[in-house]
């Protein structure tokens, strides 16, 4: 009796032991996924400040998912500027192309941003295409990184930051012509405004990425953007590039009062471009004016202003 | 025995010579004790005064560029997880193929290494297994102090790679940031 008794006791703490280990096996996945989204964010947050602010605004579950997003997004966008050779970059994008294969098939990689953007591709049936656009875009621009002509600029601006918007609608569940058609224009308004912003960053480690066609058109040299040059020439091809990324403003501000009010959150980005070409401006067209690489502290404002009145 | 007689003497040669006895003794005079002796003196003094051009050097040390490559280290997320995921695009990579891996998924089902060796006198700091690496956990810090006494104590296993990641994580994550997104 006395033995059955020991046995019972020992099966109930078996029971009790495995209910702790389910629970605890529970809250470590809770506790895993969390994890992995404050990393994402910190992530975006450090990398892609403004777009950052921008996604704060989102309701939760869609921020989340923009924020895994992004931080893909910042992933792919680093790799050009952590190699030294195209090949390793290859290496790089073959394994986030892998990663994305692999999140689609419910085995993602324990990697923090493949967790978090699993999680966001299961909540809200995300486009794999758009994804993968991110990779073949930045793939591409490893291989050949200097730009033709501005067009081919827009080309790459509408692979690899249009489709980030297109994602971010997604996770709103809103999937309508209208809201994609401005989402494109925004995203090739800032792409040409990334391309401009990167020109002291670039001219410092000797790189210069502006379109061949245009240093052609305006007789600039590559010398002149290696040296920092405010010349009259110079300051007519930033004009063009910068009205280009503002035709596309005005043309999506044309569109937006067709798209859908709920999906306005999602193209605020639209806010942080148009004050940089506004802040240009005020440089008269000097991209390597100090006060153009100061953060922009109003722009928080800026942002909860223009969500708080439903307009962009 | 050949005699040139073409030459030409450009300096005379015992002008510049002290001729008298009286002249020898104050030309020593000079070169010797007095004027020489107080310029030295003076380089002395300046010296002094002056800030040194060497460093203190197990105490001090001298700046370091942020892509400088030392010693390697296995980085983890700040929730103390481990970073590396067993693609072993660094082995793969590596010029020298110093870097052994041998991975097995766990029981939570992740795949993660059960081997991860670096032999550091194979190691040609090239750091293209920080390049390679997809999720940034093999990295190449700003350690270069890591003489050893034997061969043995080189060879680096996955330990003694995340340990050094722990230790020198403050100044890694500092050197690999950048603050905008460029692209």
């Amino acid at each position: 009796m006395a033995v059955l008794g020991g046995l019972s006791i020992e099966r109930n703490v078996y029971k009790i032991r495995s209910i702790f280990f389910v629970a605890r096996k529970l809250s470590s996945k809770v506790q895993t996924s969390k994890n992995s989204f404050l990393y994402c964010q910190e992530l975006v947050r450090k990398h892609d400040y403004e777009n950052f602010l921008a996604a704060l605004l989102l309701p939760q579950a869609s921020r989340q998912s923009t924020i895994a997003v992004r931080a893909f997004n910042v992933s792919l966008a680093q790799v050009q500027d952590q190699v030294s050779q195209g090949t390793i970059g290859q290496m790089r994008m073959k394994f986030w192309s892998e990663t994305l294969e692999a999140v689609y098939q419910n085995t993602p990689p324990a990697q923090l941003v493949a967790l978090q953007l699993y999680e966001a591709v299961q909540r809200h049936n995300l486009s794999k295409r758009w994804l993968q656009r991110l990779i073949s875009s930045r793939e591409n621009h490893l291989s050949s990184k200097a730009f033709q002509s501005l067009s081919k600029v827009e080309d790459y601006a509408e692979h690899s930051v249009s489709s980030v918007l297109y994602l971010t609608l997604e996770s709103l569940n809103i999937r309508k012509v209208d809201s994609d058609h401005a989402a494109s224009h925004i995203g090739r308004a800032q792409g040409l405004v990334t391309l401009l912003r990167a020109i002291p960053y670039n001219s410092k480690r000797q790189q210069v990425y502006v379109p061949l066609d245009l240093l052609v058109q305006h007789k600039v040299s590559q010398n002149d953007f290696l040296r920092g040059s405010d010349d009259k020439k110079v300051k007519d091809l930033i004009f063009d590039v910068a009205s280009t990324a503002n035709a596309h403003i005005q043309k999506a501000r044309t569109i937006i009062p067709k798209v859908p009010s709920e999906a306005k959150i999602a193209l605020m980005p639209l806010i942080s471009v148009d004050s940089y070409l506004d802040q240009l401006r005020a440089a008269d067209f000097n991209v390597f004016d100090p006060k153009l690489s100061q953060r922009n502290n109003l722009l928080p404002w800026k942002l909860w202003w223009n969500k708080f009145r439903g307009k962009i | 025995m050949q005699f040139r007689t073409t030459y030409k003497l450009v300096t005379d040669p015992l002008g510049s010579e002290p001729k008298t006895n009286q002249e020898i003794v104050d030309r020593a005079g000079d070169h010797l004790l007095l004027t020489e002796i107080f310029r030295g003196f003076g380089v002395t003094l300046a010296h002094f005064f002056k800030e040194p051009a060497t460093i203190n050097y197990p105490f001090e040390k001298g700046p370091l560029s942020p892509r400088f490559r030392g010693e390697h280290a296995l980085r983890r997320y700040p929730s103390g997880e481990e970073r590396c995921i067993a693609c072993k695009l660094c082995e793969a990579i590596c010029p020298a193929q110093a870097i052994t891996i041998e991975a097995e998924p766990r029981a939570d089902g992740s795949r993660r290494t059960t081997r991860y060796d670096i032999d550091m006198t194979k190691c040609i700091y090239c750091g293209f297994c920080q390049e390679a690496c997809p999720v940034d956990a093999i990295v190449e810090g700003p350690n270069f102090e890591f003489s050893t006494e034997t061969h043995e104590e080189l060879m680096y296993n996955k330990e003694k790679l995340l340990n050094n990641g722990d230790k020198w994580e403050a100044e890694i994550a500092a050197s690999l940031q950048a603050d905008h997104l460029y692209r």
